[in-house]
């Protein structure tokens, strides 16, 4: 019982440590790569998304995510919009109208081209990560907080019972 | 065989998938099974050659069944509840025979697969490129000539995982209260 609260069993555990770093560097090489190949922020932001839940699903409460950190990922997502209005407002002092390209935009297929296009990317990935990942943390937090009440009861039982 | 006979192909599995989603009694199966049919989505759109909602359907999938598990686990509950007053198959049948007789002779007018093309994405298509530096057309496209849509459509996700999030912590302070 007690080892089914802090996570999955020792074998998801080890793949996982093999894993999801893996998922999360291919979350944002998806949003640097956006402007090249398929990908962009949307998608990367959900991959990075699934790397957390992921490493929450197998770690449980004790996982190296400690915490609940929903004041930090309200902060991620509120700033990730911020920043994609930040640069539409920003083209507005190059004298271009409201979110245009404003940026020299580099050589076609380099990394560092398409003016504000990565940018943009990222701020998309900040706000989508940050959000999806705060949906699972709000029903993760309520399953987790029933059952472990219901464990605790059930084991103070058990205890008294023995 | 041609794009369209697979696209037939898939389509029809997912309608068969999605019937199968409503019909079952066990909620697992019914999750697995909408879980199916956005999957089929995803190769759908590939066979479409559109890599980018492709990669963003499946994954997007994924965490959808992923919740919906997780909801199922925090409820406790299997099987659905029997509703009362719902329509008998005879009656079912009906519709649909009404439905097919009024929408078949609608798709003599329809127009060919994917065959006017725009010219606004034939613009696209020659200036894109050059106009925003961007290689894929298609972020050049949401980022760039349609970035309003995507400010619009950030704004959506904002406030939509706002009201989730609210309505969830609410939840859980009323438990706490009514515990304590």
């Amino acid at each position: 019982m007690a080892e089914k609260h802090s996570g999955m069993t020792l074998i998801v555990k080890t793949i996982t440590r093999f894993t999801v770093w893996l998922i999360l560097l291919y979350g944002i090489f998806l949003m640097i790569h956006g402007h090249l190949t398929p990908g962009g922020g949307f998608v990367g932001g959900l991959v990075v998304a699934l790397s957390f839940i992921h490493m929450k699903l197998a770690f449980g409460k004790k996982g190296p995510v400690k915490g609940s950190g929903k004041t930090f990922l309200h902060a991620l997502d509120s700033s990730g919009a911020l920043l994609f209005l930040g640069i539409g407002v920003a083209a507005f002092f190059a004298g271009l109208p409201f979110l245009s390209n404003f940026l020299p935009k580099g050589k076609l297929f380099d990394l560092f081209s398409a003016g504000t296009i990565p940018i943009l990317n990222f701020a998309i990935m900040l706000k989508v990560g940050a959000a999806i990942f705060l949906v699972f943390i709000a029903l993760n937090l309520y399953e987790h907080g029933s059952k472990a009440g219901n464990s605790e009861d059930s084991k103070n039982e058990k205890r008294e019972g023995e | 065989m041609p794009v369209e006979g697979w696209l037939y192909f898939i389509v029809s599995f997912m309608i068969f998938a999605s019937i199968i989603a409503l019909e079952l009694k066990d909620l697992l199966s019914s999750v697995v099974s909408v879980g199916v049919t956005g999957l089929a989505l995803a190769v759908a759109f590939i066979f479409l050659q559109a890599p980018d909602l492709a990669l963003v359907q499946f994954v997007y999938e994924i965490i959808s069944v992923i919740i919906l598990i997780m909801l199922l686990k925090a409820t406790g509950e299997r099987l659905e509840k029997e509703k009362e007053g719902r329509l008998s198959l005879s009656f079912k049948l009906l519709f649909l025979v009404l439905i097919s007789i009024m929408v078949i002779p609608l798709f003599s007018v329809l127009p060919e697969f994917g065959k006017p093309l725009l010219d606004v994405s034939k613009k696209y298509l020659a200036n894109g490129a050059t106009e925003t530096g961007s290689a894929n057309l298609v972020t050049s496209v949401i980022l760039d000539y349609r970035a309003y849509d995507t400010l619009g459509e950030a704004t959506v996700i904002f406030v939509s995982i706002l009201g989730a999030v609210t309505l969830l912590s609410k939840r859980k302070k009323h438990e706490g209260d009514s515990n304590g």
